[in-house]
């Protein structure tokens, strides 16, 4: 089964946004002292120049922060979240056909979403999918065996011809 | 797609940030680049002042001192929305039709400037026939001569207003200032120094 949630892979993305959050807040420093230095050099001669590096430097400084924070911290901290509120809950297997439905939603504050369509022998089930794991599911109709968390997919495996 | 989403997003982030900084470290270089009354010396001219900075730095080289930490060079448009700073300037550089205007604002020269040939760079010429007399004192040394075209610090002063004919232009000392003795409350003469500096330029 190849399961695309674990501990170690949330405490994985834990160290991620730990890292990136020290980053952000060492660029944050450095860009601050430079324009602190800056400012110690100011002259009459030198001021309008000094005053466009200041505001050029802490423009592109603040902006970096905001990139960094917007693509990686906030992302990997809202998969680090999702995974781990998943993994203390009781895990079901099932066996079916997926296929996966068009378009997909953000939970506010956490990943995005992908509706799946599970269809088994008795019903056909909607699941949640991590929008991240789309790529990684086997063309519609191959028969699977997916572990359910919370209606969250969290493991798929192909089940080869004669396993079912 | 979801990248570009998310870019969007922060969009309104990324400009309050660049609005932010440049209101902010504007504001800090105010500070920075202006200091009190006392610990400055200021000349406002009656014309375009292309080169401020420029002049501003020339005449630091000759006027600084423990007490005066900056020159600030402005034209008279500075002080549009607050005339405090103009009326309380140190030195000026005024258009002769508009002196009687600004007349009050003006001190009486010391003699300092006024005795002998005072240096004045490459604009050399009999002293006593470049002063502004008013009610008999002398209260202007010509620096700009429109019959010739010459005058100081054309480098950094444009003494051509396309609007307005072409004027002789006068240095004068100000009466509110607090670097002339003469004046009240007057701390020192470094007004006199500033304005020999002025003279001095080529």
């Amino acid at each position: 089964m190849n399961a695309w949630y674990s501990e170690e892979l949330a405490a994985r993305y834990q160290n991620r946004a730990r890292r990136c959050l020290w980053f952000v807040v060492a660029l944050a420093v450095l860009g601050l002292a430079a324009c602190i230095f800056m400012c110690t050099k100011v002259r009459t001669g030198n001021a309008s120049r000094l005053l466009a590096a200041v505001i050029l430097t802490s423009t592109l400084a603040g902006w970096a922060a905001i990139l960094l924070i917007g693509f990686v911290y906030r992302p990997t901290k809202a998969q680090a979240g999702h995974m781990l509120g998943l993994m203390n809950t009781e895990a079901e297997t099932l066996t079916g056909t997926l296929a996966l439905e068009k378009g997909g939603f953000r939970i506010p504050g956490s990943i995005v979403v992908r509706k799946v369509r599970l269809r088994t022998e008795d019903e056909t089930l909607t699941l949640n999918l991590n929008a991240r794991y789309a790529a990684k599911l086997p063309p519609e109709g191959t028969p699977v065996k997916v572990t359910v968390r919370r209606k969250f997919i969290t493991a798929c495996e192909v089940i080869q011809d004669g396993e079912a | 797609m979801e990248k570009l989403k998310r870019f969007w997003n922060l969009v309104p982030a990324l400009i309050l940030w660049a609005m932010l900084s440049i209101f902010l470290w504007g504001w800090i270089f105010t500070f920075l680049t202006d200091t009190a009354p006392e610990n400055k010396l200021t000349l406002f001219v009656d014309a375009a002042v292309p080169d401020s900075t420029g002049l501003a730095v020339r005449l630091e080289e000759n006027a600084l001192s423990d007490e005066i930490r900056m020159v600030k060079v402005h034209p008279f448009s500075y002080a549009m929305l607050d005339g405090e700073p103009l009326r309380r300037a140190d030195t000026y550089i005024v258009r002769v039709s508009h002196v009687e205007e600004y007349w009050e604002w003006f001190a009486p020269l010391p003699e300092r400037l006024t005795a002998g040939a005072a240096p004045v760079g490459s604009y050399q010429q009999p002293i006593g026939a470049s002063l502004l007399l008013l009610d008999g004192a002398p209260y202007g040394i010509r620096v700009y001569d429109a019959a010739t075209g010459t005058g100081i610090a054309q480098a950094f002063i444009d003494y051509h207003d396309p609007a307005l004919p072409d004027e002789d232009y006068y240095l004068m000392l100000g009466k509110e200032s607090l670097h002339l003795t003469a004046n009240e409350g007057g701390q020192d003469d470094k007004a006199i120094l500033l304005a020999e500096a002025i003279l001095a330029l080529p």
